[in-house]
């Protein structure tokens, strides 16, 4: 199975958030209630009723032209993925053969490692304390269908497809960042940029926390090395110099 | 533009007038529409419009949770230059008011709207839109339609009810 | 029994066997969690029990922990020189022949693994809630990575020490186990391994 990715063109999205209430849709998640914050934008944050949302950045305005980019905000679907380095439950993230970060709740069992662990802060946890998040509608990929929200974009801002083919897609005269093709390993999510990522609100170099690395590759091991190190260590005490039998302890005298 | 007028003579005024000096018609509409136009209780241009998530007055949208999360409350967008003046911060409540009637918003304050240079004043427009209102959401939280402010008159050229640009104050609710 | 002495009260030895139990447990299910062990999960019925089980336990084993406090700190704070050789000359344990300095109530080996297992053991607990409770805070992110970074890290230091510990207390020092079961030690046992403590308590 090729791996599946899609690519979001924040200059393409007109923010109708469409993309929002059809993941609901598909997903069956209920509305919170919101309050007007001074900004378009709602929910303020993403939530465990909400997989994907529309931020609304506006740029200071020079000569008047106003600049106001609709970045979507989701989990990335990364190769090397930080919430499922730190989770301790087997099976509660997993990769489906597309590519996609999946997540199953009954083998969650709630400690929210994993929003430690992702470089973007996407899981979010619901009234159980079980991880939500975007699974890439892995339940809709799996038969051949394209994401909910990408169905429903109206303009193509969000388009689903082969990830080789996406990336050749996206080189279009104008955009001149691809964003997510070699970070993480590559992500499941690519950005069309047309300027710095910083602009847009992403990470310029994401990265897993270097904590989490050193824990992976060197403390991971040591447990178990050092647990057998000092049962080996003891035997081999046991063998070369034996017991301090009692009746060979020395007295100091 | 002749003295006299103090609107636009070539509106459809929907009320009526009678005598010499064109009193209002008694039971024949609104005399706000003419005779506080002009009035420097209301200095700023308003505009109204309606948004994506609720369909019209949002009558029918504004029972659909998904419509209400997305936009829950009735805003204004105002400049950051009117928002320096009035003392105003993104996401305070505001009041508008007309000659016709007054309503809170929650205020936006954004670059998208830019004061107007006009014969040398300055002249800022506000802007705000209708679909929130009457029965729902129950608790009132979403404010009241901007057509609470808005004159009843016809536009000049096509006598479609002119909710577009009249005349409003802002102020710290 | 008049040649026995007393090494640990009836509330001593109860509390290191809790303190020996929900460390088994803690560690066992430590891990599973690890390294996804599909096994210690069933065990526990499921990783979500197991997830509950080792956080009770890790209350069990940090409340035990602080009891040894009135048990063994002080003791195990007083250093002296005797301290200094013993460790120079590796605790008598690599040669027969080695003379040791005399040793009070606990030896240096024996201070040395209380104050590891202390260190750890506060480290250890302190990280687990903060990561079981995740207190609202701005930068909650930051603290519950620092403290997965150190529960880990402290667990390293745990699972080394413990079996040594284990290995030390029964097949090094044959008669030392009975401690754990009885509280109480030959006098004859206790002269040649603890005078000081001997002389002090004028057995
Ligand atoms: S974006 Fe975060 S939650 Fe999504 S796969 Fe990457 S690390 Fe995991
Ligand atoms: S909250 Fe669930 S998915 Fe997240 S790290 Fe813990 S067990 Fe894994
Ligand atoms: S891919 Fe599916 S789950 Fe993810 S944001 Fe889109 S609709 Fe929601």
């Amino acid at each position: 199975m090729t791996r599946k990715a899609l690519l979001i063109s924040p200059e393409a999205c007109i923010g109708c958030r469409g993309c929002q209430i059809a993941c609901k849709e598909w997903n069956q998640l209920p509305a919170t209630k919101t309050i007007n914050k001074g900004t378009v934008e709602n929910p303020p944050d993403l939530n465990a009723n909400l997989y994907n949302k529309i931020r609304y950045v506006e740029l200071p305005s020079e000569a008047n032209m106003v600049r106001w980019l609709f970045v979507s905000q989701r989990c990335m679907h990364c190769e090397d993925a930080g919430c499922m380095k730190i989770c301790p439950a087997p099976g509660a993230l997993y990769k489906t053969k597309e590519g996609a970060v999946a997540f199953n709740k009954d083998k969650c069992i709630g400690c929210k490692l994993c929003a430690a662990g992702c470089p973007f802060n996407v899981p979010r946890f619901d009234e159980k304390d079980k991880i939500s998040k975007c699974h890439l509608c892995s339940d809709r990929i799996t038969e051949g269908l394209s994401p909910a929200c990408a169905k429903t974009c109206p303009t193509g801002a969000i388009q689903y497809g082969d990830r080789d083919g996406i990336i050749s897609d996206s080189k279009k005269p104008g955009y001149e960042k691809l964003y997510g093709q070699a970070d993480l390993g590559g992500l499941g999510v690519l950005y069309a940029f047309k300027d710095a990522p910083k602009l847009y609100g992403l990470d310029e170099k994401p990265a897993i926390p270097e904590s989490i690395v050193f824990w992976h590759n060197v403390l991971k091991p040591l447990a178990y090395i050092g647990l057998g190190g000092a049962v080996a260590a003891s035997l081999l005490h046991y063998v070369a110099f034996g017991p301090k039998k009692d009746e060979e302890v020395k007295k100091d005298e | 533009m002749n003295k006299k007028h103090r609107i636009n003579p070539t509106i459809k005024l929907f009320y009526g007038v009678e005598g010499p000096n064109d009193k209002p018609k008694k039971g024949g509409g609104l005399p706000e529409d003419v005779f506080v136009s002009g009035d420097a209780k209301f200095p700023y241009v308003a505009t109204t419009y309606r948004v994506s998530e609720h369909w019209q007055t949002g009558v029918l949208t504004r029972h659909l949770p998904w419509m209400q999360e997305l936009m829950p409350q009735q805003f204004v967008e105002i400049s950051k230059e009117l928002a320096a003046e009035k003392g105003v911060k993104n996401g305070d409540k505001i009041n508008v008011s007309s000659a016709r009637g007054k309503v809170w918003a929650i205020a936006m304050v954004t670059d998208r709207f830019k004061p107007f240079k006009i014969m040398n004043s300055t002249v800022h427009q506000v802007g705000l839109p209708w679909c929130f209102g009457w029965q729902y959401p129950e608790d009132g939280s979403g404010g009241d339609s901007s057509n609470l402010l808005t004159p009843t008159i016809g536009d000049a050229n096509t006598m479609i009810p002119e909710t577009k640009a009249f005349m409003v104050n802002v102020e710290k609710a | 029994m008049s040649n026995m002495v007393r090494k640990a009260s009836v509330f001593e030895i109860l509390n290191h066997w809790s303190l020996a139990v929900s460390f088994f447990i803690l560690t066992v299910s430590g891990f599973g969690f690890l390294y996804h062990i599909e096994g210690v999960g069933s065990i526990f019925g499921g990783f979500n029990q197991m997830k509950t089980i080792h956080n009770w336990a890790g209350v069990v084993f940090s409340v035990s922990l602080f009891f040894t406090l009135f048990s063994y700190i002080v003791e195990a704070l007083s250093i002296s020189g005797d301290d200094i050789a013993w460790i120079f000359k590796g605790g008598g344990y690599f040669s027969k022949k080695t003379v040791v300095p005399p040793q009070g109530k606990l030896n240096t080996g024996q201070k040395l693994y209380y104050l590891t297992v202390l260190i750890a053991g506060i480290a250890i607990t302190a990280t687990g809630l903060v990561i079981w409770l995740r207190p609202e805070m701005a930068d909650i992110r930051k603290w519950i990575l620092l403290s997965h970074l150190v529960h880990n890290i402290s667990f390293v230091f745990m699972v080394i020490a413990i079996p040594l510990h284990i290995y030390l207390a029964t097949l090094a020092n044959p008669g030392t186990v009975r401690i754990m079961f009885y509280g109480t030690v030959p006098v004859e046992w206790a002269r040649k391994r603890h005078p000081k403590w001997v002389q002090k308590i004028g057995a």
